[in-house]
């Protein structure tokens, strides 16, 4: 499922669709911005009222007809002229103030004209322009261009003086078209140029040429633009996989270290972690917990060098998308935070204050007459002790690769509102490589810098069952300070990992850990962390497929999402859940 | 007949109610020191079912519970039924440290000696007055445990170490909530058994317009309709979770077509009365739309008002 994320811009074109067409269960599909990055206002109207006059379906399968087309650019522009002058000439009566909306949009177009680069103008197409020009100097009352009687008659066919009904507007568009020979209905493609090598040359243009591999028991760190979103989690490359394991072990801890950092555990503790958490199916498999990723300077191998200064690169990525939505991040930030101390406010257990007024409190009352201190009740005061800790584990498999920034963002806008809360939250990430589960710690409880959220990136496979087995190990090592915890994982419910698991009086081959067994054994870890007294919940963002999975995971506890903006909004419901839960 | 119950009548409400309701006044008069706690509503609540639902509970001697989102109008109806019935309204604004000594009342020390203060619950049930329970699940159901005896048949208020006091047999409780807004709980069965529900429905357009031409009666029919719409339109944007309640504010759109009239330009009328009361720039810019898209920011009261 591709990640509709919208960045704080898209958001807010998206919501002047959306209110313009009356309505917000669907996903615009064009919105408007100016060459500036702001958002065209009037026409993301005219986008909406499209939507409520004609239906998405109508108008997508309008600009499908040309889709693929030489002239396909310049087609769409000319569809979305006539679309605006049906939809002001259908909304207009009841909403008289499009006229002032177009008459604004129309003086827009021609003060931008003199800011416009060299290049912005050499993109323009000619035909395009003129009718543009055309309609918005008619909107301002002014005179028509100059224009050929061709050119004169296009305009007058792209503002008819009524609105068609739906059911013709497509064959008046494409009659149009084809009276003014624009498009005669048949979609002309520019030849595209497809070469075929191998042998030699194959291996030569993929050394030369960029190439995509996405999971592999190497770390690699990818630019999220870099990878097909909807690629994610199905270009795997087990054989590899099997080639890298059989090296031998203290190669495979070398390079994990050099590429992680040092384990926070102990050694002794590391080992006593692995004899108790590597075994059933997970056997042979190794931990390691990281505070992050050693500088480029401080990393011992060239390949982990320039591992460090790729992972740098992402945390800057990251910086910067988190920076160019600063916007709208802080305002859901404000708002999950309004929402969780409500939440809190609600459901706390008050103390008892001794106070001037409030419940007679008889073991006090002696004072009264004998030290004249009239403070001899019992009010209730509000609870400052936090009475959970949040552990957000976040999935940085490769199958994340397409929306590394969005994760992060979201990770540091769900730190900032419960810190704003005081809920002790830590962000850790989660993923395997060459039979090694290893856990990133990014922010712990007591950091109060959010910045290193930043320094989430993807990579490898992702052992699910092995990865709860370590959080919940993390957690007595470094328990926080509450008594109560919960943890919240951001999954696929896809567990998918390179090591198999081992042969056992049940399974006597083994198999591999993915689909029903790395399932079930999530599962399974995920009721043996409830007994331990954790709270599990998952906010689930994968495929339709794999939805019964994450169900099978993770049972009520869970909150589906669509898009990775969603993420801090339905981890604050989950987490809103457990205060209540708390609470009551 | 009182004003409002002629509005009601105006409105089609069902007149055999409103002879009843009549009656009950003619029946129960009141005390010329309560007079002044009986309301002047500043609104009138519009929505024919919903007042003949309202009227006829209380007339059976129901408590009321008024269940809906914001701006429904919960309050405007409770103040209305106080007025139409003629009883001294107390209102209780119920909070998250609401107990049960700030209902019932508590005991205070004066004069050297612990004293009794009776909390609203306790006048208003003495006095039979009209009690609004405001945002009742704000409060913690067992800070609520002390109303069940004064909700149902025992109609009675017993403190521990006082007497019982019964209610009043004019004494009626109407309770609002509003579900599932953040920060407030489930009522818990007990006491939701002790209230007839009215599911407060959303303002229609219609009574929108009504409630617009009441309160500025030479605002023109186009703007009468447009910032029906308006209203409408942000409501929208608040079911979707693109903004919070903040915004839908009918009050703050009442208050910002005062402010027109005054001379103020729409655009900043609007912000004062609605966009600003979200704090957050980044939701004051989506409220800005919705109002760009129905509202000329430099439209002013000789436009706007006939």
């Amino acid at each position: 499922m591709e990640a509709q994320s919208y960045t704080a811009q898209e958001r807010r074109a998206a919501n002047q669709v959306w209110a313009a067409a009356g309505a917000y269960g669907f996903e615009p599909l064009f919105l408007a911005r100016y060459t500036d990055g702001t958002t065209d206002f009037y026409m993301n109207t005219v986008v909406g009222l499209i939507h409520k006059y004609y239906g998405d379906a109508l108008i997508r399968s309008i600009f499908d007809a040309w889709d693929g087309d030489m002239r396909q650019t310049m087609l769409d522009d000319m569809t979305w002229l006539y679309l605006e002058n049906a939809a002001y000439r259908l909304e207009l009566p009841r909403r008289p103030v499009l006229e002032a909306l177009r008459h604004a949009h129309a003086d827009y177009f021609f003060a931008i004209q003199y800011k416009l680069s060299r290049q912005e103008w050499m993109a323009k197409n000619q035909l395009v322009y003129t009718m543009q020009a055309a309609r918005w100097r008619r909107v301002l009352g002014r005179a028509d261009p100059v224009m050929t009687p061709y050119e004169s008659g296009l305009a007058a066919a792209l503002a008819p003086e009524s609105a068609p009904e739906p059911e013709q507007l497509k064959a008046e568009i494409l009659a149009v078209y084809a009276k003014f020979n624009l498009f005669d209905g048949t979609v002309h493609q520019k030849a595209a140029l497809h070469l075929h090598l191998d042998g030699l040359l194959a291996k030569l243009a993929t050394k030369a040429m960029p190439t995509q591999m996405i999971k592999t028991d190497r770390v690699t760190v990818e630019h999220s633009n870099s990878v097909d979103a909807a690629g994610g989690g199905l270009a795997v490359d087990k054989r590899k996989a099997h080639i890298t394991l059989k090296q031998n072990a203290a190669q495979d801890r070398a390079y994990i270290e050099s590429c992680f950092g040092r384990s926070i555990y102990p050694p002794e503790r590391l080992r006593k972690a692995e004899q108790e958490l590597c075994v059933g199916d997970h056997l042979g498999c190794h931990l390691w917990f990281s505070a992050g990723v050693p500088s480029p300077e401080q990393a011992p191998t060239p390949e982990a060098r320039h591992l460090a200064e790729q992972a740098e690169l992402q945390a800057d990525r990251n910086r910067a998308y988190y920076a160019k939505n600063r916007e709208l991040h802080r305002s859901v930030v404000l708002r999950l935070t309004e929402q969780i101390r409500n939440c809190i406010l609600v459901h706390q257990q008050p103390n008892a204050r001794v106070a001037r007024s409030g419940n007679l409190n008889a073991g006090r009352i002696w004072r009264a007459p004998l030290l004249n201190d009239d403070r001899v009740f019992l009010c209730a005061e509000e609870e400052n002790q936090p009475a959970f800790t949040v552990d957000l584990l976040l999935d940085a498999s490769a199958s994340r690769l397409h929306c590394q920034e969005v994760i992060a963002a979201q990770g540091s806008i769900l730190a900032q509102s419960l810190a704003a809360c005081g809920i002790p939250v830590r962000v850790s990430s989660f993923s395997s490589l060459r039979g090694y589960t290893v856990l990133r710690v990014l922010k712990g409880f007591a950091d109060k810098n959010l910045q290193n959220i930043n320094r989430y990136f993807a990579s490898g496979w992702n052992r699910d069952g092995l990865a709860l087995r370590a959080a919940g190990d993390l957690l007595q090592f470094a328990p926080g300070p509450a008594p109560r915890h919960l943890l919240i994982v951001l999954t696929d419910a896809s567990p998918n990992d390179s090591r198999r698991i081992p042969p056992s009086a049940e399974n006597p081959l083994g198999c591999g850990y993915e689909d029903a067994a790395g399932v079930a054994d999530t599962a399974a870890q995920v009721r043996a962390l409830q007994r331990m007294g954790i709270r599990v919940s998952a906010v689930f963002m994968g495929e339709d497929s794999s939805a019964g999975a994450a169900a099978q995971i993770y049972g009520k506890n869970m909150a589906r999402i669509r898009g990775m903006d969603q993420l801090a909004r339905a981890a604050g419901r989950l987490i809103q859940n457990e205060i209540r839960e708390l609470g009551d | 007949m009182s004003d409002l119950l002629e509005t009601l009548r105006q409105e089609g409400v069902d007149p055999a109610l409103l002879e009843a309701v009549q009656q009950y006044r003619a029946a129960h008069p009141l005390a010329a020191e309560l007079r002044p706690r009986i309301p002047s509503p500043a609104f009138t609540y519009y929505g024919k079912e919903v007042w003949e639902q309202a009227l006829a509970a209380l007339l059976c001697g129901e408590n009321l519970l008024l269940a809906g989102g914001k701006a429904t109008g919960k309050n405007v109806l409770a103040e209305n039924l106080s007025a139409a019935f003629g009883r001294p309204a107390w209102d209780i604004s119920f909070h998250v440290n609401m107990d049960a000594a700030s209902l019932i009342g508590m005991d205070t020390f004066a004069g050297g000696q612990v004293v009794f203060r009776p909390g609203p619950v306790y006048r208003c049930a003495q006095c039979g007055g009209f009690g609004v329970l405001d945002e009742i699940n704000m409060a913690k159901n067992e800070a609520l445990a002390v109303l069940h005896a004064v909700l149902d048949f025992r109609r009675a208020i017993d403190v521990p170490g006082y007497d019982r006091i019964p209610l009043a047999e004019e004494t009626r409780f109407i309770a609002t909530m509003n579900y599932g807004y953040a920060g407030t709980r489930e009522l818990n069965e007990a006491l939701t058994s002790r209230f007839v529900v009215i599911q407060m429905p959303t303002i229609t357009q219609d009574n929108l317009e009504k409630l617009l031409r009441a309160q500025f009666p030479d605002l023109t029919a186009k703007y009468v309709h447009q910032f029906a719409l308006l209203f409408l339109d942000l409501q929208k944007k608040c079911d979707s979770a693109e903004i919070s309640t903040k915004a839908l504010d009918l009050r703050g759109m009442l208050d910002a077509l005062r402010l027109i009239r005054r001379g103020i330009p729409a655009g900043a009328a609007l912000d004062m009365g609605i966009t600003n009361k979200a704090f957050d720039s980044y939701e004051q810019g989506l409220i800005r739309d919705v109002i760009a898209a129905r509202i000329p920011a430099k439209l002013d009261a000789g436009k706007l008002f006939g």
